[in-house]
């Protein structure tokens, strides 16, 4: 009879979708007493607590993704004293939350938090626009350098592993330490070996080769650039543009990693009992070498090459900074902490860096870094600013966006959704958040942080002639409208200096959660707002008790509580594991099934 | 088998959708509640419950998220002093330093479509209100009429029960290898293989029965799901019977024998009652009694077994109940 009834328990709500008729109505009104008497010292568990074995699979659920063990449950189930039984399990559950595997389950767990996806590919795969290396690959057996290493171009030009230039002289090998494989040794062929960083045309203009070697498209001629130093501008593949280092099936692959790091950034934060705040404000990230690279590449793409002629960012036999618990934290593959700004000097460390582009003269520093927030991968898989400031409070603020009503009353839209017409229920928080991404955009010349470095263009892209016709010029020139909320600048002032469309901090006057902005641009300024607002904290004691206690926390019908677990979140400076270990002793996390 | 906890049972009900039990909503005010601020709720719900009934700011979503968020909110409400609350400078359209200086937000304030005529509710009842208000302290409590009872979801299915199984990655794949690259392969389409799409590698497999039970994955976009749904019930039975034929299956499979093996027959009653509570054990976290036993000896083991001469089939079916039992599938 018992069987039948956990056969029918789905069942029955699937069958009546929990009608009035239904015992749920019946359950509600139950609760409906209950609930009542709330203020009255009410008890906080309905029902008895569940049982220590109980708790024991709940914890190991939550913490690991496994289920207790076999040993584990009849330790447990040998213990009859209740202090026992409890001494027992809180024992546990540290040694759960210092176990790898719960490392591994915040890296899923920060993963569906975020729910961020890949890069796209901007072009026919495996184009999907992050810095991304040409490749170089081993020459092919009955070539004359065959092992020796060259790259593939979009002609499979086979001359270099044949020992001929484009001139028909010969071939240069060099022996070059890549950055890749830190400690070794490859014999590159012909222009690749080149480690210049810049290369001088015959008429005098000078290239800059971190932004001149595109994806499969080296030629050994004289107006080609080469790896660049220790082959910096390049990644070691199997094909032409490299499908590998596109692939999301590729542990190792370029792209995956990019995607990979706001959730390593996460289980970082927890495992090593670092505040979760700076997942939106921290001046730091985590990543093996290829992660790096990406900002490396960023700032020299931008003009800054500075880092990576540098070249000892890569070298993981010097570094000690934490790491995650299955690497050692001189092993190039770990998922390592690094500075931002070390990486890319126009992630700024600084933190409260202001600029406005109405008053001042060019020269903008950069933009602070911000975690997550100004991750290369983020940045590239959410790539316009509305969607980015969207997504980031339906993340970190728990934002649910919905339409009006049909009966609201709005004023008439004019040219700002953020001030009038239905648009206003949501864009009065999307558009003050998404003011501060505007600099981030994917452009003809690849990611680019616009007004930044050498992120100028000619200012005849306000008029979309050609080559500023298509995206985002020509979404910058319909969407980024004069004197709206998030682009509070003149038409007046933006005849004077065009970039001034371009600013990214909120502006005194307006407010987003009911808090006013220091000032700071880019997306730090957007996480100072958040934090300071208090909306973070909700968010994040909401999103930990949903995955630790099983439940969300209904601001509407337990402001109190959540109000409770915030002020416990915030004595723990914001770490997951204290919270998370007060969350296990509370009467709701005993209250499950 | 234990005395079923009906209450909690009732409360899992309750929650059958996986979401919020939100039992306020729908439930008169509490007793003593203010009679004035039931008048000022329900006055100014016409206005501003269209955009305020959930989230932080969902003030009209019930009597208590009224009186919680918004009489309690010393960021918006100042009882006895309506001149210094917020909610009466935006009522009046007077807030200043912010970008919402009004509400609503859009259009005339409501202190001028009061004067229209458009209200229901006069801005000087509320101000009165405000006035007269005196708020005690919110409970800090959890709401006791929520269920915290939870679904386990894909990736508990896809990690704990197939290492509880004693099954790994090779019982499902073999390696192969896709642009020089690594990759599984599902040995057979027939193995209910189960591998979130955020894995690598692993992109061979289904992905859509990841999805179907719940689970949520940044490569595929998909979100979390615990609701009790048909898909997770039309996913999660067969798949139970396939991982558990291969576990019973399996030669010298530890993990799930410890007492019995897959053909140890009803007529050896002692192991086989000895391995059920094993199992019971260890896949429901509850010690079992006597009758818990007999109730799989006897309702599943034994019938399966006579119906399919021989015990596999028994064992494959006492297994696949327990993945199946609601202890396993709640937590």
């Amino acid at each position: 009879m018992f069987r039948m009834m956990w056969v029918l328990v789905p069942v029955m709500c699937l069958a009546d979708g929990c009608s009035k008729n239904s015992a749920v109505s019946q359950t509600r009104q139950a609760e409906c007493e209950v609930t009542s008497s709330v203020d009255g010292g009410a008890p906080e568990v309905v029902g008895p607590p569940m049982t220590a074995l109980r708790q024991l699979r709940r914890m190991t659920l939550v913490t690991t993704n496994r289920l207790p063990t076999r040993e584990k449950v009849n330790a447990l189930a040998a213990l009859t004293d209740e202090a026992a039984q409890k001494a027992w399990l809180a024992d546990e559950f540290t040694r759960l939350l210092n176990d790898p595997l719960f490392y591994d389950s915040m890296v899923d767990f920060g993963h569906a938090w975020m729910n961020i996806p890949p890069v796209a590919n901007i072009a026919d795969q495996p184009e999907y626009g992050l810095p991304q290396q040409r490749a170089i690959t081993l020459c092919p057996a009955g070539t004359l350098h065959a092992g020796k290493w060259a790259s593939p171009n979009v002609y499979a030009n086979l001359a270099p592993c044949n020992g001929t230039r484009y001139d028909g002289s010969p071939a240069v090998v060099r022996s070059i330490e890549p950055w890749w494989a830190e400690g070794t040794t490859i014999e590159v062929v012909g222009i690749d070996g080149d480690e210049s960083p810049t290369l001088t045309l015959g008429t005098g203009e000078v290239i800059n080769c971190s932004q001149a070697t595109g994806a499969g498209y080296a030629t050994d001629s004289a107006r080609t650039c080469g790896c660049g130093p220790h082959l910096i501008y390049c990644l070691p593949g199997g094909s032409l543009q490299d499908y590998k280092a596109f692939l999301l099936g590729n542990p190792q692959g370029s792209r995956r990693l990019a995607w990979d790091e706001p959730a390593r950034l996460f289980a970082h934060l927890v495992w090593h009992d670092r505040p979760l705040a700076d997942l939106i404000t921290g001046d730091y990230s985590v990543g093996p070498v290829n992660v790096q690279s990406n900002y490396v590449r960023y700032a020299g793409n931008l003009g800054d090459q500075t880092v990576e002629n540098a070249g000892q960012w890569w070298r993981a036999s010097g570094w000690s900074t934490p790491t995650d618990p299955h690497h050692a934290p001189t092993d190039r593959q770990g998922w390592s902490e690094f500075k931002i700004a070390e990486r890319n000097p126009f992630l700024l460390a600084q933190r409260d860096y202001r600029y406005d582009p109405r008053s001042a003269a060019r020269g903008m520093k950069g933009v602070p870094s911000a975690g997550m927030m100004t991750m290369p991968g983020v940045l590239g898989g959410l790539t316009r600013e509305r969607v980015r400031g969207a997504r980031l409070l339906e993340m970190f603020a728990c934002e649910s966006f919905s339409p009006p009503p049909p009966t609201a009353h709005f004023a008439p839209y004019v040219n700002d959704p953020a001030g009038g017409g239905p648009c206003v229920t949501c864009h009065s928080r999307i558009d003050p958040a998404s003011i501060h991404f505007k600099r981030f955009m994917r452009t003809g010349r690849g990611f680019q942080m616009l007004g930044i470095g050498n992120a100028h263009e000619p200012n005849v892209w306000v008029t979309g002639q050609y080559p500023y016709g298509g995206d985002p010029w020509d979404r910058i020139r319909r969407l980024w409208a004069f004197d709206t909320h998030m682009t509070p600048v003149s038409a007046a002032q933006a005849m004077v200096e065009p970039e001034a469309r371009f600013i990214d901090f909120l502006p005194a006057d307006q407010t987003l959660y009911g808090a006013t902005s220091d000032g700071t641009v880019g997306p730090l300024g957007l996480g100072k707002l958040l934090v300071a607002s208090g909306a973070f904290d909700r968010c994040v004691v909401r999103r930990l008790h949903r995955r630790f206690v099983g439940r969300d926390v209904d601001p509407t019908a337990e402001a109190g509580y959540l109000e409770a677990l915030v002020a416990q979140f915030l004595a723990n400076d914001r770490k997951t594991r204290p919270f998370v270990q007060y969350l296990s002793t509370t009467p709701a996390f005993r209250s499950g099934l | 088998m234990r005395t079923l906890r009906p209450l909690s049972l009732l409360l899992l009900l309750g929650s059958c959708t996986g979401q919020i039990t939100n039992s306020a909503s729908t439930c008169p005010p509490p007793p003593g509640t203010n009679s004035q601020t039931e008048r000022v709720r329900l006055g100014l719900a016409p206005t501003c419950a269209g955009c305020h009934s959930t989230g932080d700011t969902g003030y009209f979503a019930s009597a208590a998220a009224f009186d919680s968020l918004l009489a309690r909110n010393a960021r918006l409400v100042s009882p006895g002093k309506p001149d210094e609350s917020e909610l009466i400078a935006l009522l009046e359209g007077r807030r200043a330093n912010s970008s919402q200086k009004q509400m609503p937000l859009s259009g005339d304030p409501f202190s001028k479509l009061d004067a229209d005529g458009k209200t229901s509710i006069h801005l000087e009842d509320v101000r009165a209100w405000v006035n007269s208000l005196e708020v005690p302290g919110v409970s800090g409590k959890a709401d006791p009429g929520v269920s915290a009872a939870n679904r386990i979801d894909a990736a508990f299915v896809e990690l704990g029960l197939r290492d509880l199984l004693g099954l790994t990655e090779a019982d499902f794949y073999r390696t192969i290898t896709d642009f020089d690259l690594p990759n599984l392969e599902p040995l057979s389409p027939d193995l209910y293989d189960l591998r979130s799409p955020d894995r690598a590698p692993g992109q061979r497999s289904y992905l859509g029965r990841y999805t179907a039970l719940g689970g949520a994955a940044a490569a595929t976009s998909s979100h979390l799901d615990t609701s009790i749904s048909t898909s997770f019930a039309q996913t999660l039975i067969p798949l139970s019977q396939q991982w558990c034929a291969m576990a019973v299956r399996k030669p010298g499979n530890r993990a799930l024998f410890t007492v019995a093996t897959a053909a140890t027959r009803s007529t050896d009653r002692a192991a086989v009652r000895a391995q059920l509570a094993d199992w019971h054990l260890l896949f429901l976290s509850e010690a079992p009694t006597e009758a818990d036993v007999d109730d799989v000896m006897n309702g599943v083991f034994v019938p399966l077994e006579t119906a399919n001469q021989g015990p596999e089939a028994a064992w494959i079916g006492a297994c696949s109940y327990f993945v199946r039992h609601p202890l396993f599938i709640f937590y």
